[in-house]
């Protein structure tokens, strides 16, 4: 075995040197798209770099290892010894497992030392931001297994051959949960078991395709194949359904016509309706026009007047903290002139701020890193906040240089002192901060609890001044605030009011349904909205004060407008919902439902199921009976059609080969030519017609005069 | 009764609808020499390829050594020797290197015999494969499947692309692998002379279907050829158990097979006096089943 060992370790090593340099040459060329400060670069690029190259190179390996043996007489020769296929398999499949990772894995960890070195000093990275690429790398395996399992499977280059690299990308997919903005932990803990059976299932058939390969079953013979192949298969066409599904609702959005309704407020709290008209082409949408009409509080009568009256600008809310915030990448937070007019980034990293410098050549240089608690150098021991702050104010806004860039003349003074760095505000969830970089000192400015925030000019139509509202999880606070100007800092005020929100104003919030309009204390309004049946906003809660007077009362879309909304809808995803397998379709309802997620596009392409399944359910039973499968068989399948939806058919005909008859010399009906009997009649196979010319000798004679022979050789 | 190192019965292969084997049904028993022959397409590779589980019957089963062919293990394939039509090697090893990665695969490997087929086909073991002849190539194949010292020899065409001098050192080579007694041998070629020094039994397939299996003097008896200047138009005449005829000129030579009174008299109708009986031959007798399905005559005459 040791000499199978290093034949394959000789076979697969001469190609280690094409996928790194592939892999470098990428890397190299992403790299210095990034360069000189790398503030762009994320751990998402790299990721679907390496995704690329280790597929592609996955996929390489597979083909090279076992393509050639498919050739000739390959395949006779390989078997032919005493030594098992099974364990040929799992030899090359160690060897190529270790030639794959240290062809990825040394360049990524190369890239990785790299990044240690530039950051987070001359530039916002970290090394960490290779480890999402290094687990694609892992999970990019499957592809080896996939192109195992095309090398292998005895069926057509332009039928269903490449298939199995689609349920390799199947389990190269779950990789993309460590990229997961929100729920990143969890979606691992889901998905990584998952594409670890799927790794298992790929490696599984690919062995079983390449143990039977070598005996090219028979034309029509029913293959007893195994359920890993099965499920191979079946993640393969689900992939290929699901692609066309999403092509096709890409090429059906692409041009439409589109009504969309909301309501708006004017300042005195009457609700109005607003109808945009939109026309999409080619993906890239156009407003038409936006008429808005008076909606009456009584009934739902909509009455379109000439005199539209300014409704309220609604004030938005932000969180103290980034959607888009992820383990891995330094997120830019802002960027602002310092006190002399250079700029200055802001990118945030696991709760703390770092100041980056750029420089003329666009060289960026770290001059300060901001905690919860002080203002540092880099590389001391710092306070995190609890979540990365958002920037809110920046200033005073010096006005930049003449260039706007910076020149860092390499001396120990210019590397350590920012040339001229200013201050700015920033919010944070335990409250309001100031960052003061001159003198390296940072000031709570409100100590509140910040569930969401609000810094704009808020008119009220006698002071300019800005005002700050904080939602800090059971009412909206409002503050007034000063500055910041040349000739002071940011600063907040006292508290002007506090308003009462309901207990689902944070969710609301959330999903963008609060409009909030806001002119002093006696004047203010909190719409917020709510989904009716067809999933669309029908109706908004208003809580409204007019001159201290507060009133409470609903509002709605009307139904006939709210159904002109879901019927776009239903358009936009009758191609996607009727090609979606069902079962993806259900999982997908069950789980937005258990998420408690909206999702107006499930509902109408649900009401397409029902067609679906029944069309797959009749083209799975035709296929499976075209393949002459037995009636269990055709049954299984016929509830395979009503799940997996209309590839079902196109996964018997690549599981099971095609069916072939001759006339049954019996009953003259066409019988199966693998069966011993014949389908119809029972009749076995007849002997073949003499021809006259047959020359049999008595084997047995024959046999004794050999046997006779052995004794004799064995005497003598 | 002796155990069997072969058999196959109702063996039956479709390449899409074209049935290649028909119905083979027979049976080699251990210490046996056979010899395996028929044209190109004949379904003499399928066979093998068939015997060594390298595809799956359409219908019917065989066995290799008592085991199943489709379930051959490593345990059972380690007892075959198997010489793969057109000698495929991995080219870019050395000829040592093959041995190695052999030697490591047959429990029963002798070295020696292996260095010794390559000194008789002068091959040198630093070699690369890639460097060699075919008739080279041969040789390792050869060496290969023989130092493994196999209870059961299948050999598919090993002759192709040898030179007379290593044809020769083949067959003495079989001769004496044979010598133990307990060994057997299934051969596959073209070369009729081989198979009449080596083998002690023939198996002849024309169009998918075995014709002939019986031992070599018993095949030539029962086989008789005729020559006669035709008077009359050959497909009037039916000769019962005619192999096949053959025209050289005027001269009409008639291969049939257990002739009797009826086959001679029908020989007679057509020939008159110019009907002579000639001296039977293996040769003769091989190359009438095999030009049954394919034309033997002079590709300028015809």
């Amino acid at each position: 075995m040791n000499a199978w060992v290093r034949k394959e370790i000789k076979d697969s090593i001469r190609w280690l040197p094409i996928g790194s340099v592939l892999l470098v040459a990428l890397m190299w060329y992403e790299l210095a798209s990034y360069s000189p400060n790398f503030f762009a670069l994320r751990s998402a690029s790299l990721f679907t770099l390496a995704w690329f190259v280790s597929a592609l190179f996955a996929t390489f390996l597979g083909l090279a290892n076992y393509l050639p043996e498919t050739w000739g007489s390959a395949r006779g020769f390989l078997v032919q010894r005493g030594l098992s296929l099974h364990r040929i398999f799992v030899i090359r499949a160690v060897v190529n497992l270790a030639v794959y990772l240290i062809a990825m894995l040394v360049p990524l960890g190369a890239l990785a030392v790299f990044l240690s070195v530039i950051g987070p000093k001359s530039a916002p990275v970290h090394p960490i931001q290779v480890l999402p690429a290094v687990v694609v790398v892992l999970f990019s395996f499957s592809f080896y297994f996939g192109a195992v399992a095309v090398a292998c499977r005895p069926c057509r280059w332009y039928g269903s051959r490449l298939f199995p690299l689609l349920a390799s990308l199947a389990v190269s997919f779950v990789a993309t949960a460590i990229l997961s903005v929100s729920n990143m932990l969890i979606g691992c803990a889901v998905m990584f078991p998952l594409g670890i059976i799927g790794m298992f299932l790929l490696a599984n058939a690919s062995r079983l395709a390449f143990l039977r390969g070598p005996s090219q079953p028979a034309p029509s013979r029913t293959r007893n194949i195994s359920l890993y192949e099965k499920c191979m298969m079946l993640a393969a066409v689900l992939v290929a359904t699901l692609l066309v599904a999403v092509f096709s609702a890409s090429i059906f959005r692409g041009s439409y016509s589109r009504v969309h309704h909301s309501v708006g407020f004017t300042k005195e709290g009457m609700p109005w309706l607003i109808e945009t008209r939109y026309v999409v082409k080619n993906g890239s949408g156009e407003q038409l026009h936006e008429v808005k009409f008076a909606i009456s509080e009584s009934s739902e009568d909509v009455d379109s007047k000439p005199d539209v009256p300014a409704l309220m600008q609604g004030i938005g809310f932000s969180y103290p903290w980034y959607y888009s915030e992820n383990f891995w990448d330094m997120l830019y937070v802002g960027s602002f002139n310092s006190s002399e007019g250079y700029p200055l980034n802001v990118m945030g990293f696991r709760g703390l701020l770092y100041i980056y410098q750029l420089d003329a050549l666009q060289r960026s240089r770290l001059i300060a890193v901001v905690g919860k608690e002080l203002v540092s150098d880099a590389g001391m021991q710092q306070v995190p906040f609890e979540q990365t702050p958002r920037l809110i104010a920046n200033g005073p806004n010096y006005p930049p240089v003449l260039n706007g860039l910076a020149y860092f003349d390499g001396s120990p003074e210019s590397t350590h002192k920012p040339l001229g760095a200013g201050s700015f505000t920033i919010a944070a969830t335990d409250g309001i901060y100031h960052v003061d970089l001159d003198a390296s000192r940072i000031k709570r400015l409100l100590d509140t609890n910040v569930r969401a925030y609000s810094y704009s000019s808020f008119a009220n139509g006698t002071s300019d001044s800005n005002k700050l509202a904080i939602w800090d999880g059971k009412s909206i606070s409002m503050f007034q605030c000063e500055g910041p100007t040349l000739n002071g800092p940011f600063q907040v005020g006292e508290r002007i009011t506090t308003l009462l929100t309901p207990a689902d104003f944070g969710s609301k919030l959330q999903s963008g349904d609060v409009q909030f309009d806001y002119r002093d204390p006696d004047n203010w309004t909190i719409a917020i909205g709510y989904s009716g049946q067809n999933m669309v906003k029908q109706k908004y809660e208003v809580a409204r004060s007019i001159q201290k007077e507060v009133q409470h009362y609903t509002t709605a879309i009307p139904k006939s407008l709210s159904v002109t909304n879901s019927a776009v809808m239903t358009r936009e995803m009758v191609i996607g919902g009727s090609l979606v397998p069902p079962v993806i379709m259900v999982a997908v309802g069950t789980i937005s439902y258990f998420l408690s997620l909206e999702m107006p596009e499930l509902f109408p392409a649900l009401s397409f199921l029902i067609v679906q399944a029944v069309l797959s359910w009749i083209l799975a039973t035709l296929a499976a009976r075209w393949r002459g499968l037995s009636a269990r068989q055709v049954a299984s399948w016929c509830a395979g059609g009503f799940l997996f939806g209309l590839g079902t058919w196109f996964l018997v005909l690549s599981i099971y080969p095609r069916a072939i008859h001759t006339k049954c010399p019996a009953c003259n009906r066409n019988r199966r030519i693998e069966r011993e009997k014949c389908e119809s009649c029972g009749a076995g196979w007849e002997p073949l017609a003499p021809l006259g010319i047959e020359v049999f000798e008595q084997k047995n004679l024959d046999a004794e005069a050999i046997e006779d022979r052995i004794v004799l050789s064995q005497a003598t | 009764m002796s155990k069997l190192a072969i058999e196959a019965n109702g063996l039956t292969r479709y390449f899409g609808t074209k049935p290649v084997v028909k119905e083979v049904n027979f049976s080699i028993p251990v210490g046996s020499v056979v010899g395996l022959l028929g044209l190109n397409g004949a379904g003499k590779s399928t066979i093998i390829k068939m015997l060594m589980g390298l595809l799956e019957p359409t219908r019917g089963t065989c066995s290799l050594l008592g085991v199943e062919s489709t379930s051959l293990g490593p345990d059972e394939r380690s007892r075959i020797g198997y010489t793969i039509e057109g000698h495929f090697l991995y080219s870019g090893m050395t000829v040592r290197g093959v041995e190695a990665l052999q030697a490591d695969c047959f429990p029963k490997w002798d070295s020696l015999l292996y260095q010794t087929t390559l000194q008789r086909f002068g091959i040198s073991p630093n070699e690369r494969i890639r460097n060699l002849s075919r008739g080279q190539r041969a040789g390792i194949s050869i060496a290969l499947t023989l130092s493994s010292q196999p209870e059961l020899l299948i050999l598919d065409d090993p002759s192709l692309g040898l030179d007379p001098v290593s044809r020769r050192a083949l067959n003495e080579t079989i001769l004496s692998f044979m010598e133990p007694g307990d060994r057997t041998v299934l051969l596959s070629s073209h070369m009729l002379d081989d198979i009449e020094r080596v083998t002690d039994r023939v198996m002849i397939m024309t169009e998918g279907r075995i014709v002939v299996d019986s031992s070599l003097p018993h095949f030539v008896s029962r086989l008789s050829i005729w020559t006669c200047e035709c008077s009359e138009p050959l497909d009037r005449v039916h000769i019962p158990g005619l192999v096949s005829r053959r025209q050289v000129g005027r001269q009409s030579s008639f291969v049939i097979v257990d002739v009797d009174e009826e086959a001679q008299q029908a020989l007679y109708r057509l020939g008159g006096d110019s009907v002579r009986q000639e001296e039977s031959t293996f040769d003769e007798g091989v190359m009438a089943y095999m030009s049954r399905s394919r034309s033997a005559a002079s590709l300028i005459s015809s």
